[in-house]
């Protein structure tokens, strides 16, 4: 019966290939009603007293230009990396028919954002008064689809010198994101606020103009609007009917080197370009150069070279950090799952350094700039960006885990990158967690002053704030089993087993995802905004996740350990 | 090393690659797994490995039932795929290190057999450079430093004669084989050339349709071949 229900007759009969299609559609049906949803969240945070404000019209043209620019990303990547591209290329196809199949490909993958577009049309006309003209929605929905398709076509247009449009869009964008932040921020401050500062809508309204999704979304004839819709369309109908060529006469010109080495796919964490280059140096640069000395043993020198790749000695104090908390096994472990030098005291540096500004500049703002910016404008931007570059700086985040679980580079297997070698599971959450162990605490050496410092800038509470932070940095850690979970679980296939085994399994998973919800909701989400010592922080919730957590990988593990699990990249 | 496969089974959606399986390999024995496209040697391979988990039936190395995550079991046995699997990024030295301390081994023991292979195939010259800057013959003799230092029980090897390797590689392939069967190992490896099978070898297993067709001594197999013009054919259908 089981078999039945999960791989027996009945997907034997309907042909079993199709359902990963329907499970990826499915997928798909999912983050779309997800962006919905969130889009009509943002919607509602646009409530009654801002709905006539350029405020409004900036969100939601910033909503389609987001949509846009990973549009533009995915064009990029059927021209550069996508497989069938690489084989026409190979083929005797004319660069002309290749630029064809990408342009009818990218139209096909672009029609699922329709309902996309319609979200974004119905929360500009008709929410949260649910009076939408249901035929004015749907055909506003088209049109941003067309203006968005426009746009992408429209991208690598120069505006003059260097300037193209997407650079404009990417600034609109940058601001879009600032502000969105911010209002949040306001929202959280002051519940039942009905009104932004005055100088949000006037800088809103200048700069929708900049995004192109702004002119359509009225959905009729507006005026100067239209006329500037009406030029985007045609510019972009012209594009449209032009790419094929214009890629072509690229395609047909392109040397091997055009066609992306296999080598540079899958990989999660880039290097700095410096560290790369320095690596290959150092590599080309001891190439043919053994046996330096006949007499000297290939053994001596295999252990020197080892030893030297394998030294953390030229590596910055993280790293070495991290080294010191594993054992020789790990740190060869490490070494093989993470770049050459993984820049973490690079980063940290950096992240320093820009803290440091930033805070400076708040400081100096807050003493000297107080006659024409208040202290409540100044406190969201004191709070998350010196954080946020932290963060994106500093914070442990996937710790090498994708590099280990992803495509070995040339093997036509589909294998993940460990599978082949006696690694379990068990090492790479050992290796992963130390790892998270060392970096969160240089992180939290950066963060804590930081902090601190921005509680004095804003009075408020540090011991409350350092207590936060330290629950978050602990939630973080103890919740690495669940991200290894997450990792192995993407690049492993469930066997044919009984259904009872595996309901029983994914019902365990799933009461222990819900014991986890008030820190991973609660804490992880809004920890950053609430300052306020808060349920979630107490260390049995704390523990609870932790546990939660490991007993989740541990789960899997022990279906591993029954032989239930095939190690196959998707 | 001793295997034993019982009732082993293999299914990928409606398609059957392994069908209840059994074969008993004995230790100090060189098989070649043989069978048309699509007959699951590889897919026997990657079962052996640990890569894939059998739907049915088990595998059992000196007694042990194996599974992926002993890893005792998996220090005694190694994995060549079609194509070696190798650090690209770092250099064959720190491949050839990396292995040897992955499974536990020391280089210092295999001193004598590792200059003499890596002299052999050429490949010394090369031991600073990046095996991603390797053509795939070259990364084949590199790899077989490795398994040197490894020194496995069970090497399970995926279509070395089609390795890309030149006449060089492939003798010092057969040696190192031959080496580690006398040494009491077992080495396991897939082709679909029968005449090299039946010439190196010491048993012919012949899958077909996820069933074994033929099993076989290699000298067997090689007056099968000798007798009928059609012998390979014959050998490779398991309609002996």
């Amino acid at each position: 019966m089981a078999r039945g229900v999960l791989h027996g007759a009945l997907m034997e009969a309907s042909d079993l290939t199709s359902w990963p299609r329907v499970k990826t559609g499915l997928k798909f049906i999912g983050l779309e009603v997800f962006i919905g949803f969130l889009i009509l969240l943002l919607a509602g945070l646009l409530h009654d007293p801002f709905r006539d404000s350029a405020w409004r019209d900036f969100m939601l043209a910033g909503v389609v230009m987001v949509t846009t620019r990973l549009k533009i990303g995915h064009l990029e990547w059927h021209l550069d990396n996508n497989p069938t591209t690489r084989v026409l290329w190979h083929l005797p196809v004319s660069g002309h028919d290749i630029g064809r199949w990408v342009r009818g490909t990218f139209f096909c993958r672009s029609l699922a954002l329709l309902p996309r577009m319609t979200v974004v049309a119905y929360a500009w006309q008709g929410f949260p008064a649910l009076s939408a003209a249901w035929p004015l929605v749907c055909m506003t929905g088209l049109l941003l689809w067309l203006v968005m398709l426009a746009c992408v076509m429209l991208s690598r247009e120069r505006l003059g010198f260097r300037l193209q449009a997407a650079h404009l869009w990417n600034l609109a964008l940058m601001a879009w994101v600032a502000l969105l932040l911010y209002a949040w921020w306001l929202e959280k401050k002051h519940a039942g606020m009905t009104e932004l500062p005055a100088w949000v809508p006037a800088f809103c309204g200048p700069a929708s103009w900049l995004l192109p999704a702004k002119w359509a979304m009225h959905g009729t004839w507006h005026g100067i609007s239209s006329v500037l819709t009406l030029l985007c369309l045609g510019l972009g109908s012209l594009r449209w009917w032009q790419f094929p060529p214009r890629v072509g006469a690229i395609l047909d010109q392109a040397t091997v080197d055009f066609i992306p080495d296999e080598e540079t796919q899958n990989e999660d964490e880039t290097p700095d370009e410096n560290e790369l280059s320095g690596s290959a140096e150092s590599l080309s640069d001891t190439a043919e150069q053994f046996p330096p000395d006949k007499t000297g043993s290939v053994t001596d020198h295999i252990r020197l070279t080892a030893a030297q790749e394998a030294s953390p000695d030229h590596r910055g104090w993280v790293e070495r950090l991290a080294f010191a908390l594993l054992d020789d096994r790990q740190r060869m472990l490490v070494l093989l799952l993470t770049d050459h030098s993984p820049g973490w005291t690079i980063k940290w540096r950096r992240g320093a350094l820009l803290a440091a500004l930033l805070l400076s500049i708040g400081a100096l703002l807050q003493k000297f700039g107080a006659v024409w910016i208040s202290l409540e404008t100044l406190e969201p931007w004191l709070w998350i960006i010196p954080l946020g570059v932290v963060g994106v700086h500093a914070f442990p985040i996937s710790n090498s885990i994708p590099a280990a679980t992803t495509l070995w580079p040339l093997a036509s297997r589909g294998m993940p990158f460990f599978a082949g070698l006696p690694v379990s599971a068990r090492d790479l959450l050992g290796v992963s967690t130390r790892i998270t162990i060392a970096r969160m605490a240089a992180c939290l050496l950066l963060a804590a002053p930081v902090l601190t410092i921005e509680c004095l800038l804003l009075g408020s509470s540090v011991p409350a704030s350092l207590l936060t932070l330290l629950a978050f940095a602990t939630a973080w850690t103890s919740m690495r089993p669940l991200f290894i979970y997450y990792r192995l679980q993407q690049s492993s296939r469930a066997v044919r087993t009984h259904l009872f085994g595996l309901v029983f399994c994914h019902f365990l998973i799933l009461v222990l995802g819900v014991s986890m919800l008030p820190v991973m909701i609660v804490g992880v989400v809004s920890s950053p905004s609430i300052l306020e010592n808060q349920p979630w922080q107490s260390p049995l919730c704390l523990l609870i996740t932790a546990l939660a957590a490991r007993s989740i990988f541990g789960l899997f593990h022990w279906r591993a350990r029954a032989r239930k699990i095939d190690w196959v990249s998707q | 090393m001793h295997i034993e496969l019982n009732d082993l089974s293999k299914r990928f959606g409606s398609t059957v690659a392994l069908d209840q399986m059994n074969l008993n390999v004995p230790p100090s024995s060189i098989i070649a797994v043989l069978g048309e496209n699509g007959a699951g040697k590889s897919t026997l391979l990657s079962l052996l490995a640990g890569v894939l988990a059998p739907d049915d039936g088990l595998i059992r190395y000196d007694g042990q039932v194996f599974s992926r995550e002993k890893l005792e079991l998996r220090k005694r046995l190694l994995f060549t795929p079609d194509v070696p699997l190798m650090f690209l990024d770092r250099s064959i030295a720190t491949n050839i290190a990396t292995f040897a301390s992955l499974y536990g081994t020391s280089i210092d023991d295999h001193d004598l057999m590792l200059t003499r292979l890596l002299d052999e195939t050429g490949i010394a010259p090369l031991l600073n450079r990046g095996a991603g800057s390797l053509s795939r013959g070259q990364l084949w003799k590199a790899f077989m430093a490795c398994v040197t230092v490894v020194n496995p029980e069970l090497w399970l090897v995926d279509e070395p004669f089609a390795s890309g390797m030149d006449v060089i590689g492939m003798g010092v392939f057969r040696r190192l084989a031959r080496r580690l069967a006398d040494e009491g190992g077992t080495i396991i490896y897939t082709t679909q050339m029968v005449d090299l099978a039946a010439g190196f070898s010491d048993h012919v297993c012949v899958l077909r349709q996820g069933r074994i067709a033929l099993w076989e001594t290699s000298a067997r197999v090689s007056e099968i071949i000798a007798k009928a013009p059609e012998g390979q054919e014959q050998v490779l259908r398991g309609l002996c």
